[in-house]
């Protein structure tokens, strides 16, 4: 084995020796038991339902009708989207000032997996310069903090100035080995995120201290980045999952969104809430539920007053997991907007394509988010949110797995991850204006792959 | 060789056909075909024979109801894999508990005279059970199964992209806890 052999071909090895170890089975035994216990299923139930208005058998049939039939949803959709945004339905004039566009700060790993580092660049794409912090950074939203999470045995916030010069760490989780969900407050001087705690234990021991075995569930907690105890904001028994995103703090730092598990009973696969607590009285609200998982790029209006997120509209219901394994595709999920309060949810976007991230801009004006048609790359659109769009349909922008709002609110940072072949990439760092009408500006290019969604610094206007 | 390839097309092809029309003995040639593939992956993900093979029969069941909704017989091997896969996550997260590391069986096959700068099974297993399901998911599909971010995109609900940034941070993770752990 050559001993330059890079570490991803030494764990795919590792791997390989691994599943060597995988139990035997007796074929037509498995072959067997599966056809009986499959055999009432097969028969009938909602899969022989669904037969009686299908013919059995392979293929989908009929391609142009269903495009046409997409093409028609998708109109009537915009036409109505266009119609609420022109009744003014969104319309709202408290919206706090934009910043200026300050330092982005992004984290990636080389192609051939040296460490992961971080760097901030200018907001021209000049001045491109390491710095010593972990890694996914974030700015306050102020811009006078970035905090960047550090692995070192266990979980650290790493706390810097904003020009990336270290200040200090909070412990978020000791012993921690699975990536961790922080958020730091607008005003950077707190951060909440989620810690796990022990599969048997009803709470993580101390306040102050993190747990040494790692579990399935999780609590959420707020701790002053200055140093001092933290505080549980909520208990593990609201919170039944690991399947959570991010805390979302409103821009008053007064409350945090988040999205967590429930289990309703009703044998759906998975059903989701939206809750929102808050941060010093710790008094939770369960704002909606919805199928499936949520949580992926909630956003707060800049004004606090709404949330914006993806979401799968309540209709057929998603199987029982044994049914709803990877062969039933999951429904396209559409943009829904909800006030804070929990009042007025609804369908924002309503199309046939998978919907997903929506961000307000910082002014309010807009409301950018990711769409794909069935089977095509996500690329990145934006709705004006402020009064009605002329000139029909939303501008359709760049591909990008994500997107970043400049402060100014005029333009979005994107991602283009090209291929240099066998497995190694080149991830470039562009601007766009938020219309999608001028040509892209190239800020950064890296041999490797951004590994988390940049921040760009919010400087004082 | 051509002809060869066109000839398992067609017998893999037929051999998918019947067992959707209910073929009990074309089923039975899917599962010698594909229940060592799908083992492997599921080990992976749940780490305990046990779980492994509650995985493995459920995929099973599920494939013999849902191969008539198979759109494309060729791509029956990831179909089976990534449910498997799937499964194998749900078994986890249904019973609530980390992947046990048997150390014995472990530490046996990496007594083989491995060299310096290989992985010990060990110390793989033990950081394997730090990471999420979802995260074990995609390195067996990756590693063990062989897709490729694409593939695998279409059967977790990821974008291509996604897969590979996520796949990029695990490795990360796995690397500064088995290198430097």
């Amino acid at each position: 084995m050559d001993s330059d052999m890079t570490f991803e071909a030494r764990l795919g090895d590792a791997l390989g020796r691994l599943a060597e170890l995988a139990p035997t089975m007796d074929d037509a035994a498995v072959a067997r038991q599966a056809i009986v216990a499959g055999e009432s299923a097969r028969s009938g139930g909602w899969l022989a339902s669904l037969r009686n208005g299908a013919p059995r058998g392979f293929g989908l049939g009929r391609p142009m009708l269903r495009a046409a039939y997409l093409l028609i949803i998708l109109a009537l959709v915009l036409v109505a989207i266009l119609a609420a945004i022109a009744g003014g339905a969104f319309r709202n004039d408290s919206f706090p000032s934009s910043g200026r566009n300050g330092a982005i700060a992004f984290t990636f790993g080389g192609n051939n997996h040296e460490p992961v580092v971080t760097h901030l660049v200018n907001p021209d794409g000049k001045g491109d310069r390491p710095i010593d912090a972990g890694r996914c950074p974030t700015y306050s939203r102020d811009g006078s903090v970035l905090a960047s999470l550090s692995y070192d045995g266990s979980a650290y916030l790493a706390v810097s100035a904003a020009n990336g010069d270290p200040v200090g760490r909070v412990l978020l989780v000791e012993g921690s080995l699975t990536s961790v969900s922080y958020a730091l407050s607008p005003e950077g001087t707190r951060v909440a995120w989620f810690k796990p705690i022990p599969a048997n234990a009803a709470e993580s021991p101390s306040p102050d201290g993190g747990s040494a075995t790692i579990g399935d569930r999780l609590e959420l907690w707020v701790a002053p980045i200055a140093g001092g105890p933290g505080t549980r904001i909520v208990t593990a028994s609201n919170l039944l999952d690991d399947a959570y995103e991010s805390p979302l703090w409103s821009p008053d730092g007064g409350r945090i969104a988040f999205a967590g598990s429930v289990a309703d009973g009703s044998g759906e696969r998975h059903r989701s809430a939206i809750y929102v607590v808050d941060v010093d009285d710790a008094e939770l609200r369960r704002l909606t539920t919805r199928p499936a998982l949520l949580g992926d790029g909630m956003s707060w209006s800049p004004d606090g007053r709404f949330l914006a997120y993806p979401g799968l509209p309540d209709g057929a219901p998603i199987p029982p997991s044994s049914d709803a394994n990877p062969p039933v595709a999951y429904p396209p999920r559409d943009v829904f907007l909800i006030g804070a309060d929990g009042s007025g949810d609804r369908n924002l976007t309503n199309t046939p394509a998978s919907e997903s991230q929506p961000d307000w801009s910082p002014d309010g004006a807009y409301l950018a988010f990711g769409t794909a048609a069935d089977g095509e790359a996500h690329r990145i659109t934006a709705i004006h949110m402020n009064g009605p769009t002329p000139g029909g349909p939303p501008a359709l922008g760049p591909e990008s797995e994500w997107f970043v709002w400049s402060p100014d609110g005029t333009a979005l940072l994107w991602l283009e991850v090209s291929s240099l072949g066998s497995e190694k990439y080149r991830s470039t760092l562009h601007s766009v204006d938020r219309d999608f009408r001028q040509a892209p500006l190239t800020l950064q290019a890296v041999d490797g792959l951004i590994v988390c969604k940049p921040s760009w610094q919010r400087l004082e206007p | 060789m051509m002809d060869l390839a066109v000839q398992d097309a067609a017998a893999l092809d037929t051999t998918v056909r019947l067992a959707a029309q209910g073929d009990e003995a074309a089923f039975t040639r899917l599962v010698s075909q594909h229940r060592a593939a799908m083992a492997s992956v599921a080990f992976v993900i749940c780490g305990d024979p046990e779980a492994t093979r509650d995985a493995v029969q459920t995929a099973w069941s599920i494939a013999w109801r849902r191969l008539p909704t198979l759109r494309d017989p060729e791509q029956v091997r990831p179909w089976l894999i990534a449910i498997a896969a799937n499964e194998a996550r749900q078994v986890i997260r249904r019973q609530r508990r980390r992947p046990v590391v048997d150390i014995s069986k472990a530490a046996q096959h990496d007594a083989g005279g491995d060299p310096a700068d290989a992985i010990g099974l060990v110390d793989l297993q033990r950081a394997l059970a730090h990471l999420k399901p979802d995260d074990r998911r995609l390195l067996a599909l990756r590693f063990v199964a062989g897709l490729d971010s694409t593939e695998i995109a279409r059967h977790t609900g990821l974008s291509a992209s996604g897969v590979r940034s996520r796949l990029a941070r695990v490795i990360d993770r796995l690397r500064t806890d088995i290198d430097h752990g």
